[in-house]
């Protein structure tokens, strides 16, 4: 894929949210995530000549993007930003700044608490959209094995929901 | 890196330089006292010595075209063989040889598993002949030629197995008359 | 397969919306990349004296190879001349030998 000068730069502003908030939600850290989307990015200019159409290049992103994210996670294994919102009563102190809505700072709470793997397929499944085959291809696995994570991913946060609401619906703000 | 890259460099050439220089093919040692072979070679006018192991028969064989039927004939009667072993001299005077040199040359084939089919002493110009062949299992599994004359001394040594019309099917080929006529060309026939 | 609860899954799509990246982050990223750019690629191999090495050890290989080949077809047609002067000594020898065994056959 060959791109004329300024291109590339429209490509970056085009996914920028999406690599980013991938990075994000798999490391809990802005710092990180920012690294990892920065490294993303530069990697897909070194490769632009392997990639040939716009949505291989979208396919692209989102593998190496969950791929160095995980890779990132194994290296750090304190996750600061969120090691707060491990303890579910504490999930408002989510809202009131760190994320755009309170909807949203609750779902990356609960997602945040998942395994790397099942966070990786919950972000690929509700962020990104993707059938179960797509995400088998995205993280080479199983399509099977896939559908399994989603399910215990599911279950677990219908699990941690519910708590939460409770916690919620006692008045605790 | 660069470091790194240049040594791998000069590793590379000297690797294509030796297999470059290497021989394309390997000697095949001899069955034979190779010490009386080189006396005998000191002594001849000329002489003729050569030695094919299976590897080299199998090497030969590769060049040999089948399309053409001296060829074929040739890579059926080796294609069996372990090897082929030929020593040819010839003398400007008799006397070159002693009959303890001729003993010495036997001695590499008589083990039990070789039986005598000819042998043949002659004071006279016929000379010494000698056939041995080795059998196991009732079958030729290699076969000894020896042939003394005056001023010529040959033997042959074929390993592996070997049947007798395969020999006779030499006669007429490679130059060799056909039995039965007398078509050596050597002065010593009768 | 459990079914899932389409209302909570939509809560999950709508939680999950892309977050917008930091500001200023294309141009971080663009900064980056036109400082990977000037940069030459495969590093030793830029040097032109060892592109020159490595082409000639390529011609090299080539010429060893087709002489090697030379080398392997001179050696294959010596050897089947040997097969055939073994055959030919064998041959006669054998000749002589039944001459002298039958020497009524081995006269005109």
């Amino acid at each position: 894929m060959r791109l004329a000068p300024g291109e590339f730069r429209e490509l970056v502003e085009a996914h920028q949210s999406r690599v980013f908030s991938i990075a994000y939600r798999i490391l809990g850290d802005s710092g990180a995530a920012e690294e990892v989307a920065q490294d993303v990015f530069l990697n897909l200019h070194r490769n632009l000549d392997r990639l040939e159409s716009a949505e291989h290049v979208l396919a692209w992103l989102r593998r190496v993007t969950v791929h160095r994210a995980t890779d990132a996670i194994r290296r750090h294994a304190r996750r600061p930003e969120f090691e707060e919102f491990r303890d579910e009563g504490n999930w408002l102190a989510a809202i009131n700044g760190k994320s755009e809505s309170p909807l949203g700072a609750r779902v990356e709470q609960l997602v945040a608490t998942l395994p790397p793997v099942q966070r990786s397929v919950i972000l690929l499944r509700y962020q990104e959209d993707l059938p179960p085959d797509e995400i088998a291809a995205t993280l080479s696995m199983p399509v099977a094995t896939v559908k399994s994570h989603l399910q215990r991913a599911l279950q677990l946060l219908r699990a941690k929901a519910k708590s939460t609401l409770k916690e919620y619906t006692r008045g605790r703000f | 890196m660069i470091r790194i890259f240049s040594r791998l460099l000069l590793a590379l050439v000297t690797s294509l330089l030796l297999a470059w220089a290497l021989p394309a093919a390997s000697q095949s040692s001899s069955p034979f006292p190779v010490t009386l072979e080189k006396d005998l070679a000191a002594r001849a006018v000329n002489f003729t010595e050569v030695s094919l192991d299976k590897n080299m028969l199998a090497f030969a064989s590769k060049f040999l075209d089948s399309k053409k039927s001296d060829d074929a004939q040739v890579r059926r009667l080796i294609e069996k063989l372990d090897g082929i072993y030929v020593r040819t001299y010839e003398f400007d005077k008799a006397g070159q040889y002693s009959e303890a040199e001729l003993d010495a040359i036997r001695h590499q084939f008589s083990s039990p598993v070789w039986s005598v089919m000819v042998r043949g002493r002659s004071r006279d110009a016929d000379g010494d002949t000698d056939i041995y062949v080795k059998l196991v299992n009732n079958e030729i599994q290699g076969m000894f030629i020896l042939n003394a004359e005056p001023k010529e001394l040959d033997f042959v040594y074929i390993s592996g197995p070997i049947r007798p019309e395969e020999l006779s099917e030499l006669s007429g080929n490679f130059g060799v008359p056909k039995l039965g006529k007398n078509a050596t060309g050597k002065e010593s026939d009768k | 397969m459990v079914d899932f609860d389409p209302e909570f899954e939509q809560e999950l799509r709508e939680g999950l919306r892309p977050r917008p990246a930091p500001t200023g982050f294309s141009n971080r990223v663009m900064l980056r990349v036109e400082k990977q750019a000037s940069r030459p690629p495969l590093g030793f191999l830029h040097l032109p004296a060892l592109r020159w090495a490595l082409a000639g050890i390529l011609i090299l290989a080539v010429v060893i190879g087709g002489y090697r080949e030379l080398q392997r077809r001179l050696a294959g047609e010596r050897a089947r001349r040997q097969v055939l002067l073994a055959l030919h000594i064998t041959g006669s020898t054998l000749q002589a030998i039944h001459n002298k065994i039958e020497p009524s056959n081995g006269g005109d």
